[in-house]
């Protein structure tokens, strides 16, 4: 018997700045590249088309638990500061 | 930011249909493919050039434009809070490090693990500087570990000393951004960025554009009450 044909979607092309989204351990950032807002914005664009179903309902869970997180983080390093633990100068806002 | 973003107006916005973005709300797509490309770093200027040209590819809805100084907000704090973990993190490591150094200086054998991080090699380091009287045995167990590695403490120090400070920066970024998005004129943004808005703008009698704002924004709520609704 014949198998039928399975039509595989082709993988999207690699892009550093999606993947810098999806990897929840990297910051916000792609330094080095030298596009203007308008060509990245093309870029996303075509990255994201719509469709007509409503966003998924993790954006608000990870609102909070992003909240939560930045709380514990700056209890994390003001005690330590208060401690006269040595830190580098990226988080030195939690050390005033 | 929970009240700016219930969850009913949450359900309006349309996802992402495909690709590596699936599912995420297409404005939060949106305001953080700037933010990644901008290190944080937001400008009124670059912010409209954004906006208007992500239309030319794919246009937004009106609820999806409002939305924009909400997203941004969003994208804004996952930077922070990623930040923020990367930082608690490497804070552990760095204590992990000091206290097996301390405990080898004690007489416990030196239990390294398996992968070194930065963060671990960095506490490392300067736990052995930390140390009145490194034991010769602990410094070349060290190096050994280093050397197995493929770590030059050198390169070591200047790439997290880099990435530090590139925190630094994105911190810096984020906050200025939260108080920009606090202080534009986001009715402004809406009507110059908006494609329905320039279409009732381009009527002939020129009467739309004169109305006030409130006028307008009914106009605009019949323009949307006529959108087909969203399947969940």
């Amino acid at each position: 018997m014949q198998q039928p044909q399975q039509h595989r979607r082709s993988p999207p092309p690699h892009d550093p700045l999606l993947d810098t989204i999806l990897d929840d351990d990297r910051p916000l950032r792609l330094l080095g590249r030298e596009e203007g807002p308008a060509d990245v914005a093309r870029r996303v664009a075509r990255a994201s088309p719509p469709c007509d179903r409503s966003a998924r309902r993790g954006l608000l869970a990870r609102v909070l638990e992003n909240h939560q997180d930045l709380v514990a983080a700056y209890k994390d390093l003001a005690s330590g500061a208060a401690l006269g633990e040595q830190s580098g100068p990226d988080a030195e806002w939690a050390a005033r | 930011m929970l009240t700016d973003l219930p969850q009913h107006y949450h359900d309006e916005l349309p996802s992402v249909a495909s690709g590596p973005l699936a599912g995420l709300p297409r404005t939060y797509a949106l305001a953080v493919g700037l933010l990644v490309h901008a290190d944080s770093s937001l400008s009124e200027p670059a912010l409209l050039e954004y906006v208007r040209a992500y239309q030319e590819v794919s246009p937004l809805k009106i609820g999806e434009v409002w939305a924009v100084p909400i997203m941004l907000r969003v994208g804004l704090l996952e930077n922070l809070a990623r930040l923020a973990r990367q930082m608690r993190d490497a804070r552990r490591q760095r204590a992990r490090a000091h206290e097996i150094v301390r405990e080898a200086t004690a007489g416990t054998r030196l239990d390294l693990p398996d992968h070194l991080t930065d963060a671990f090699a960095v506490g490392l380091l300067h736990a052995l500087r930390d140390q009145q009287e490194v034991k010769a045995e602990l410094a070349e167990a060290v190096q050994a570990c280093f050397h197995r590695h493929g770590v030059d403490p050198n390169d070591l120090l200047r790439r997290e000393n880099h990435r530090q400070a590139a925190n630094q920066v994105s911190i810096g970024n984020a906050v200025t951004g939260l108080r920009l998005l606090a202080a534009l004129d986001w009715s402004a943004f809406f009507e110059s960025v908006s494609l329905v808005e320039r279409e009732l703008r381009s009527e002939p009698t020129g009467v739309y554009a004169r109305q006030t704002f409130a006028t307008r924004d009914s106009y605009r709520a019949a323009v949307r009450a006529l959108r087909p609704r969203l399947r969940h």
